[in-house]
This record gives structure tokens, sequence and C-alpha cells, in this order.
């Protein structure tokens, strides 16, 4: 028998696929961004228990120089920082989304399938999605004002 | 009459280490569907090729398949609807393929045993020997109608990215089938089906990516019945799950004028 399992690699198969089935890819890759991250920052971090040296050597690696009493920041690492930013709004307010379905909220209730079929799981969650999406939006416009205009 | 290009999956355990694709050029008509294509390919062009099919109108669910990337029945799908030149025919996925364009459904249907997709009840004398039909109204009938379309055809396994990734995840129909039981006002096995359910790859590794949903060809919408039944067991785990289980009808009247319009319970059909 041949084994058709496509492995963890049907986690990014997107043929044919709905809208939401984008977001669950989304969700898992901004995750997997967030535990990369959160890991990498506590190690970072902890190197100011050791020494001052120890503290200033790891901000240069990470782009960040401290002259005249102002820390300057690499514009490269800036941008990835915001990057970072839109992949935390992103799994938050997916999350709060699948927290609600998943829960039963939003979701409506089940009914007669009547020809031509509609997916109510898909289609009545989509208004709540359309919603927290356009917060997200809204939180990343601010992101833009407070990283790259004021700063 | 058009001619259109098949893309054919073919594997052959006994001959082949890796499948491949292999082409056929067919005579297409208006209201041919890929099951009549694959039925002239077998009959015509290769008699090799093996593929699953009984009822070809889309009530059985042996003939699920990937066309053109997209999990559908091929009974149910029109050639000349498809507006390709080109049709590629692959068996569904997350299944071992047994031969051709027949996946190898055992494992799930081992999954939707273990679950007891039937009524379980206290009254298991009464199970047996009924004496009357359970009482039961319409809006209950709704609660769990929707999943009972289910004809196992395994097309949402195919999309779905848990099935994937972990070999015993239940997957979204036989999980459906749980609900499905166990929303019924008939019947109180929940707590004996959640130990089948209760496993590290269970019901809370379904992220709701709605593929199974999407890919449904009878409109049963597992993803909805799965979330459903995540939300009765977190009921049931804070212990605010209650359920009134069904009654049976009463007898008719012995006496008084309407003691002859009650017709008589019907014979166990078991």
């Amino acid at each position: 028998m041949f084994k058709n399992r496509q492995g963890i690699k049907g986690w990014f198969y997107l043929r044919g696929a709905n809208f939401e089935r984008y977001l669950y890819t989304l969700h898992r890759i901004t995750g997997f961004i967030l535990v990369l991250y959160i890991t990498v920052h506590i190690i970072l971090m902890g190197s100011r228990a050791f020494s001052e040296t120890a503290w200033r050597s790891v901000l240069s690696f990470i782009g960040i120089t401290f002259e005249d009493s102002i820390y300057h920041i690499n514009p490269v690492v800036h941008f990835f920082e915001y990057l970072l930013v839109i992949a935390i709004l992103f799994h938050a307010f997916n999350g709060i989304r699948l927290i609600l379905t998943e829960l039963g909220f939003f979701i409506g209730r089940p009914r007669r399938p009547e020809y031509p079929y509609v997916s109510y799981s898909i289609a009545r969650p989509r208004p709540l999605m359309i919603f927290l999406m356009i917060i997200m939006f809204f939180f990343a416009v601010i992101g833009i004002y407070e990283f790259f205009l004021i700063h | 009459m058009r001619e259109i290009k098949f893309k054919v999956f073919r594997f052959d355990p006994q001959k082949d280490k890796k499948p491949y694709f292999k082409e056929y050029t067919i005579p297409v008509k208006e209201g041919m569907t890929v099951l009549d294509a694959l039925i002239y390919i077998k009959e015509n062009l290769d008699p090799t090729l093996s593929m699953r099919y009984s009822c070809r109108m889309g009530i059985c669910g042996s003939c699920g398949m990937i066309i053109n990337g997209k999990p559908e029945l091929a009974c149910h799908t029109q050639i000349l609807e498809l507006k390709s030149e080109t049709i590629e025919v692959e068996p569904t996925q997350n299944l071992s393929v047994i031969k051709d364009l027949v996946p190898d459904l055992r494992p799930f249907f081992t999954k939707h045993r273990n679950i007891k997709p039937y009524i379980i009840r206290d009254d298991r004398e009464e199970m047996e020997k009924p004496t009357r039909e359970y009482k039961q109204t319409p809006e209950e009938l709704l609660e769990f109608l929707q999943f009972s379309y289910c004809i196992k055809c395994g097309l949402c396994i195919s999309l779905c990215p848990t099935c994937s990734a972990y070999d015993d995840f239940l997957g979204p129909f036989v999980l459906a089938q749980a609900y499905r039981y166990s929303a019924d006002s008939r019947d109180s096995g929940f707590e004996e089906r959640l130990k089948a359910i209760d496993k590290t790859h269970s019901i809370t590794n379904c992220h709701f990516a709605t593929g199974c949903s999407a890919a449904c060809p009878k409109g049963v919408d597992p993803a909805l019945a799965i979330q459903f039944l995540k939300k009765i067991a977190v009921a049931k785990s804070l212990g605010g799950f209650k359920k009134k289980v069904a009654e049976i009808a009463p007898a008719p009247p012995e006496k008084g004028p309407n003691k002859d319009k009650y017709p008589p319970a019907p014979k166990p059909t078991v």
C-alpha cells in the first residue's frame, strides 16, 4: 500500500482550500514564530543578569547601539520588529475567533441541509472574522505610526 | 463531442515502487461525469485501472476522489462544468492507497466503530424488545438530522490538516458521528462515547480549519458538529452538561371513544 499521508506538509497544502483554511496555516506559522521569538527573547534579555558588558554585546548583536544616551536601532531589525507585531496581532485576533467558535458561539445551529449546500460553520462566523480582522488592521496602522513615524 | 485529457493517478503495489500519472484522452459529451469517464477508460482504454464505485448517484460515498485538486464525488462532478482541458484525478489524501484510485478507509471505519455510533440507553431491555416508540419533537430531530446525512465517503479527511499530521486523530466524520448520536434526544451514552473520544489527539486537536466542511459533498458540516462536541465536552467537565433523555411514548388508552384510533406499535426491525 502507498501511504498517501502528507504529514506536517498537509498544514501547508492549500490547493482548493477555503479562506479559513488559509487562516489556519497563518495561525500555525505565526504560532511557531511567537514560540521561537519568546524563547530567543528570554535568553537574550536574561543576559542582563550577568553583566553590563554582556547586555551591551547582546544589544549590539540584535542591532541596537547606545550612543549619546540614545538607543539607535538598525532599520532592518526595526522593520522585522514591526512584522513581529503583525504576527502577534494576527495570532491574537484569530485566536479570539477560534476560542469563540470552538466553544460553539457565532456558528449558529444545525439545520436541514438543502441543495445547494452551504457550510454554515464557515458562513456564520464570517462577520466575526471580518470584524476582528478590521480591528487587527486598525492596530497594524497604529503600529506603522508608532514604529516608523514617531521614532 | 469534445476530447479531454485525463491525468489519472496510478499505483499497483505489486509492480510499482512509486505512484505516477498516466494520461488518457477520451471523448466527452454533455452530461458525462468524471466517474463515467473513468468507466470509459476501464472499458475501452485500460482495463487495469481500479476505482471504487457503486450507486453512481452520490448516495453510497464510494467514489470520493481528488478532482483537479478539489475533493469531490466522481459521480457527482460533471466534466464540462470543470471547464478544464486537462483533468487530474487522484485518490483521497491522508489515506493509504490500495491500488490506483482506491483508498483504504478501514482505519477510519475502525475509529467509527470505536465511538459507538448507535443509540445507547440505560433501559437495555426496552431497547432489545421495544413496546412503544421514543418521543422526539421535530426541534430535537433538527439537532442531529444534518449530521445523520453523512455517507462516510472520507473526503473530509483529505482536507483536514490534523488528519495529515496525526495518525491517531479520529477524523472529521467520526467525530461528527459521535456528536450526532450524543445530540440525539433518545441517547444517554455520551459518557461512554467520551471514553473513546478523549485521547491524546482528539477533539481539542481540531483547530477549526473548516476544510472538512468545505469538502463535504452532502452538506453535513462536520466542523459544526465537532465544535458542538467540544462545547458539550467542556460543559461536561465543568459539570454543566444536563440532558433530558426521551421517554417512551405513552400507551394508547384502553377506554374512551379514541381508543381504536391509536395504531399499534411498529414491529421491531432488528
